[in-house]
C-alpha cells in the first residue's frame, strides 16, 4: 500500500536564502528548488505504457490525477536499480504539469544564500551540466543545483509535446 | 370645523412611481403609515400625487394598495390632484375603486 | 422624498443587466436564423410572428435599461415587421438583408453596453434610415400597389361581441418591462372596455413587493374583435400568466372570411401544419452556470469511483453471507449509473450550436469572394460536450473559410470544368465508435498535389515524388506552411492548418485530409466523444489491464485453432461468417511478455475501427465497467493508441484503448515487417 506521502510546504527560510530539496542519485548529491516539489511518495502501483524509454516508468494514480513517472537512475545509466519500500519518488510541479521522479533518496532541505552558490566547472557527472545551475557547499557536502524543470522539459525527456 | 371632523393628514407622493422606482417608494409609505395609525380616531388622509412624474401598473397597483391599508387602519384616504394621466391609468386598469370618490 | 435617478439597487441592476444581455443575444441569433431561413416568395408565418416577437421583446428590455440607441433601431425594425406579419406589407430579398443589417447593429449596439465596445455609428444610420424608407413609402403608397391596411387577414367581420377576459399576471410581469396599462390601453381601442382589478389578498403595506404583480384583473370588452386578435394583445404574457377569455353573445359566425381588396396582390403566406418547435418545450428550463454544472460531474466521477472501489470489496466477500451488502451495492451501481448519465446529459449539447453560424458566414463570404457556395448540414442534432463545442468553433471556422476562400473556384471556373457554378460545402457530424466525427467536405479545386510539394521543397523539407497522397495532404500542417499565392484577409495567412490541427489534437483529436485534384476535399476532424465517462469493457493483457469502449465492439468470441489463419504479409485473420478479419494481438503491440500468445487460448473481441473491423486478441474479459476518463495529455502526452485512461477499482491506472489507432498501427507494422 502507498506510504504516507510527505506534503513539503514553503517552510520559512531566512532572508535572502532559497531553499533546496537535497536527493541522491548514483552516489552524489543533488538540489532542486523546493518550490517545485509538490510531495515524496514510494514507489508503487505504476501502469507502464508501451513503446516508451525504458526510464519512463508509466503513469500512476496520484489521487485521481494521472501523473508520468521517471526514473532518473536508469535516464543517467546508474547501474542496476530495485523497486522496494524504499525507493523514494519525488512529485514535482513543472510547468503547470505535475510529473514524478524516481530517485535513490532523499535527505534534507537546505537554505541557502546567492553567495554559496558557483557556477559549475565542467565535472564529469553523470548529468548533463547544461541542466546544472550551479555547485554549493553545505555542511562540508557538496551538493549539485539542478534546474529540475530545464531537464525534466527537454526533449530527450519525452515528458511533454512541446508543440503547444 | 366643529370636534366631529377628523383629523387631516397630508402626505405628498412624488417622484418615480414606475417599475423602476417602486420599490423605492415603499418606505416612505410605510413610515407615513405610521404617522397615522397611532390610536387616534379616523383621520382623513389628503394623498396629494401632483408630484409624481411618472407612473405605471406597478405604481397604480402600489398606490391601490396603499389606499387599502390606509383604510384597513380606519381612516380616510383621499385622492388629490391626479394627473389626467394617472386618471386614465387608474380607470384603465381598474384601479377605480379602490380611490371611491377621491376624485378619479 | 428624495428623487432618485434610477429605483434599482446596484446590486440588483448587474444581475438583472446580466439575463438582459443574455436573453438579447438569444433573441438576435434567433432572428438571425430565422431571417437566413426565411423564403420572401412564401415566408413562414410563424417566423415572421417569431422575428416581431424577438424585436418586441428586445425593444421592451432595452427600454428598462434606457438603452435608447437599441429601442429606436428595434422599434423601427418591430412596426416593419409587424406590417409584414400581417401581411400589409411584402417580404423582399432587400428586406430580409436590411433586417440582417439591423440585427447586427443591434448586437453591436448590446456589445457596446455590455462591454464598453465601440459601435459604428454609421451602419446604425442607414439601417435606421433603410426601415424608416420602408415606412414611408408604406405609409405613401397607392391602394393598388401594396396592401390596404387591413387589420389582419381571414378576418371575420363578426359584429359587435361581448368578451369577459380574467387575467391572471405571472408576477414579475412588470419586470419583465411588460406595460400593462398599454396592453390594457390596446384593448380599450378595440372598443369599449371595462376593467375591474382586484387582489386576491390584499397584502399588507410593509409585507408588499411593488414590483410583483399581485392583482388579478377581470376585464369586459365589447368590440367588433375576433377572440384571435383579443390574445394577439396578450401574446408576449400567455406564456406564464392565466388568461381566460370567453365570449358572450356570440354571433353568427359561419360567414365566410371577407378579405379585403388589395390582399390578393400579395403572396399567401403559409401556416405549417406543425407549429416550428423552436419555442420552448412546455416544461420550461433554468439557466444554470457552466461552473456548477462542471462541479456536479466532478463530483459525480469522483463518485463513480468510490462506487466501483466498493464494487470490487464487495465482489470478494460471500455472497451468500453478505446477501444484503451485496444487495445494496448493486442498487447502489444502479442509482450511481443513473445519476451519472443524467449528469452527463447535462453538459451534452448538439454541434448546431457551432454550425449554425456557417449560413451566416458562408452566405457573408461567398458575396465578398464573388463565389456562389450552398452549405449542406447534416447531422447538426448530433450530441457532444459542451467544452469542445466550444472548443471546435475555431478549427471549423478556420476550415470552412479556407474551403471557400481556396478551395471553391469562382462560377466561371467551375462553369469551365464542367462543374455547376454554385459550390457545396458540407458539414457532417456523426458519432462512430465513441468518437465525434466531423467532416468538412468541399467540391472545389481539391488540393494541388505539385503546389504543395514545391512549397515544401522550397522550404527544405524532404520530400520526393513517390510519396502517397496522404503523406503529402500532412505536410500542410507544417507550421507556417501555406500555399495562398496571397495573403487574404478572409482566412488570413493560411498557415491556420497547422493551428487547427494541434487545436484537435489538444483536444485528443485528430485531423485527415482526403482530396482529389479536380474534385474536392474532404477533411475530417475526430474527437473523443465525451471528456468524462464512458462505457467500457476492461481485458487482460499479461499483467496489465486495458479498457475498450463498449460502442465500438461487435462481439467477443473464444477462437478455436480452426477459426484463426495465418497469412502472408496480413498476420493472422479470424474466420467469422465468412469474412477475414484482422487479428491484431495487442501483446505485441504493446509488447507485454506474460500474455497467451495464441489467439485459442485467450478471446478475440471484434471491434469496429473507424469502419474496419478488427479482432482484438486478449487474455481474458475481466468485466463490464463505466469508467471516468481522465487526461493522459494533462500531465504527460498522448499516448498513440489510446484514448485517455481511467482509475480501476483498485486504484491503479488502466489505459482505455483507441481502436482505430491501433488498428492503424498495426498495419503500420504489417507494412514496416514486410519492406
Amino acid at each position: 500500500m502507498e506510504q504516507a506521502p510527505q506534503i513539503i510546504n514553503g517552510a520559512s527560510a531566512p532572508s535572502g536564502t532559497k531553499e533546496y530539496l537535497t536527493f541522491n542519485l548514483g552516489g552524489e548529491e543533488y538540489g532542486m528548488d523546493i518550490l517545485k516539489v509538490q510531495e515524496i511518495r514510494g514507489y508503487d502501483a505504476v501502469t507502464r505504457i508501451a513503446n516508451t524509454p525504458e526510464f519512463m516508468k508509466g503513469v500512476i494514480n496520484l489521487r485521481g490525477v494521472i501523473v508520468p513517472i521517471v526514473d532518473m537512475r536508469i535516464k543517467f545509466n546508474l547501474g542496476t536499480v530495485e523497486y522496494g519500500e524504499f525507493t523514494v519518488v519525488i512529485i514535482l510541479n513543472i510547468l503547470n504539469r505535475v510529473v514524478g521522479i524516481v530517485v535513490d533518496g532523499v535527505s534534507d532541505v537546505v537554505a541557502l544564500l546567492p553567495e554559496q552558490i558557483r557556477p559549475a566547472p565542467e565535472l564529469s557527472s553523470s548529468m548533463d551540466t547544461s541542466y546544472i545551475a550551479g555547485l554549493a557547499n553545505s555542511d562540508e557536502r557538496l551538493l549539485i543545483l539542478v534546474d529540475i524543470e530545464k531537464l525534466l522539459s527537454s526533449t530527450d525527456m519525452q515528458l511533454m509535446d512541446l508543440a503547444a | 370645523m366643529s370636534a366631529s371632523i377628523p383629523d387631516t393628514t397630508r402626505i405628498n407622493l412624488c417622484g418615480n412611481w414606475s417599475i423602476t422606482g417602486v420599490a423605492e417608494q415603499l418606505p416612505y409609505l410605510n413610515s407615513s403609515m405610521e404617522s397615522f395609525s397611532t390610536g387616534t380616531p379616523r383621520q382623513q388622509a389628503e394623498i396629494h400625487v401632483e408630484e409624481i412624474e411618472s407612473i405605471d401598473a406597478s405604481g397604480c397597483q402600489l398606490l391601490a394598495v396603499f389606499f387599502h391599508s390606509i383604510r384597513r387602519n380606519g381612516h380616510e384616504p383621499k385622492l388629490l390632484n391626479p394627473s389626467t394621466i394617472l386618471r386614465e391609468n387608474l380607470k384603465t386598469l381598474g384601479f377605480a375603486p379602490f380611490f371611491d370618490s377621491g376624485g378619479v | 422624498m428624495e428623487d432618485t435617478d434610477s429605483g434599482f439597487d446596484m446590486i440588483d441592476l448587474g444581475k438583472l443587466a446580466a439575463v438582459f444581455f443574455e436573453e438579447c443575444t438569444e433573441h438576435l441569433a434567433e432572428m438571425e436564423r430565422l431571417l437566413l431561413e426565411i423564403d420572401p416568395s412564401c415566408p413562414d408565418q410563424e417566423a415572421l410572428h417569431a422575428l416581431f416577437r424577438a424585436a418586441h421583446s428586445i425593444k421592451g428590455s432595452g427600454g428598462i435599461f434606457d438603452f435608447s440607441d437599441m429601442t429606436t433601431i428595434t422599434h423601427e425594425l418591430e412596426s416593419v415587421l409587424d406590417l409584414i406579419r400581417n401581411q400589409q406589407l411584402a417580404l423582399t430579398p432587400e428586406m430580409v438583408n436590411l433586417f440582417l443589417q439591423s440585427t447586427d447593429v443591434i448586437s453591436m449596439q448590446l456589445a457596446g453596453h455590455q462591454h464598453g465596445a465601440a459601435v459604428d455609428q454609421q451602419a446604425n444610420d442607414s439601417a435606421c434610415a433603410g426601415l424608416r424608407a420602408i415606412m414611408a413609402d408604406f405609409r405613401t403608397a397607392p391602394g393598388e400597389e401594396s396592401a390596404t391596411p387591413a387589420v389582419h387577414v381571414a378576418v371575420p367581420a363578426a359584429g359587435l361581441q361581448k368578451f369577459t377576459i380574467d387575467f391572471i399576471p405571472s408576477l414579475d410581469i412588470f419586470k419583465r418591462g411588460i406595460r400593462v396599462e398599454n396592453l390594457f390601453g390596446e384593448l380599450a381601442s378595440l372598443g369599449t372596455l371595462s376593467s375591474f382589478a382586484e387582489f386576491p389578498e390584499v397584502p399588507e403595506l410593509h409585507e408588499f413587493d411593488p414590483e410583483l404583480a399581485h392583482a388579478h384583473w377581470h376585464l369586459s370588452l365589447e368590440a367588433e374583435a375576433t377572440e384571435a386578435e383579443i390574445r394577439d394583445i396578450f401574446e408576449f404574457v400567455a406564456d406564464d400568466s392565466d388568461i381566460v377569455i370567453k365570449v358572450e353573445e356570440p354571433q353568427a359566425s359561419s360567414a365566410p372570411p371577407a378579405v379585403s381588396p388589395g390582399q390578393s396582390t400579395l403572396p399567401a403566406s403559409h401556416e405549417p401544419a406543425s407549429a416550428k418547435t423552436n419555442r420552448e418545450t412546455a416544461d420550461g428550463s433554468i439557466r444554470v452556470g457552466v461552473r456548477k454544472v462542471d462541479q456536479i460531474i466532478n463530483q459525480v466521477g469522483e463518485l463513480v469511483i468510490t462506487q466501483a472501489m466498493l464494487s470490487q470489496i464487495g465482489g470478494s466477500l460471500d455472497p451468500v453471507l453478505h446477501a444484503d451488502l451485496y444487495r445494496g451495492l448493486q442498487q447502489l451501481a444502479r442509482n450511481t449509473r443513473d445519476l451519472q448519465e443524467s449528469v452527463m446529459s447535462m453538459r451534452l449539447v448538439p454541434i448546431n450550436l457551432v454550425f449554425s453560424r456557417f449560413p451566416r458566414l458562408i452566405r457573408d463570404l461567398a458575396a465578398k469572394l464573388g463565389k456562389q457556395v450552398e452549405l449542406r448540414i447534416f447531422g447538426e442534432s448530433t450530441e457532444l460536450d459542451k467544452g469542445l463545442v466550444e472548443k471546435m468553433s475555431d478549427p471549423l471556422t478556420h476550415l470552412v473559410r479556407n474551403a471557400l476562400d481556396h478551395a471553391i473556384e469562382t462560377p466561371d471556373v467551375r462553369i469551365a470544368a464542367g462543374k455547376p457554378a454554385v459550390g457545396i460545402v458540407t458539414l457532417r457530424a456523426s458519432q462512430i465508435g465513441g468518437k465525434i466525427v466531423v467532416d468538412v467536405i468541399d467540391d472545389g479545386a481539391g488540393l494541388d498535389r505539385e503546389r504543395i510539394l514545391r512549397k515544401a521543397a522550397e522550404r527544405g523539407i524532404d520530400v520526393n515524388e513517390g510519396m502517397s497522397d496522404d503523406e503529402v495532404w500532412q505536410l500542410i500542417f507544417t507550421p507556417g506552411f501555406s500555399t495562398a499565392e496571397a495573403v487574404t484577409d478572409i482566412s488570413g495567412r493560411g498557415v491556420g492548418m497547422d493551428v487547427v490541427s494541434r487545436n484537435v489534437q489538444a483536444l485528443g483529436g485528430k485531423v485527415q485530409i482526403f482530396s482529389k485534384s479536380g474534385q474536392g476535399t474532404r477533411i475530417t476532424l475526430s474527437l473523443p466523444l465525451t471528456l468524462a465517462i464512458l462505457d467500457g469493457l476492461a481485458v487482460a493483457v499479461g499483467n496489465e489491464k486495458f479498457i475498450i469502449p463498449i460502442n465500438a465492439i461487435v462481439e467477443s468470441l473464444q477462437p478455436s485453432a480452426g477459426d484463426i489463419q495465418s497469412i502472408q504479409e496480413s498476420g493472422r485473420v479470424l474466420k467469422m461468417r465468412g469474412d477475414f478479419i484482422p487479428l491484431i494481438p495487442l501483446h505485441q503491440l504493446f509488447s507485454i511478455k506474460e500474455a497467451a500468445n495464441r489467439p485459442e487460448e485467450g478471446v478475440l473481441v471484434v471491434v469496429d475501427a473507424e469502419g474496419e473491423r478488427v479482432a482484438l486478441q486478449v487474455d481474458a474479459l475481466v468485466d463490464e465497467q463505466q469508467v471516468v476518463i481522465k487526461s493522459l495529455e494533462e500531465n504527460y502526452r498522448k499516448v498513440p493508441g489510446t484514448a485517455g485512461a481511467t482509475i480501476m477499482g483498485d486504484g491503479r491506472v488502466a489505459l482505455i484503448l483507441d481502436v482505430g489507432e491501433i488498428a492503424c498501427q498495426w498495419h503500420g507494422r504489417l507494412k514496416d515487417l514486410a519492406a
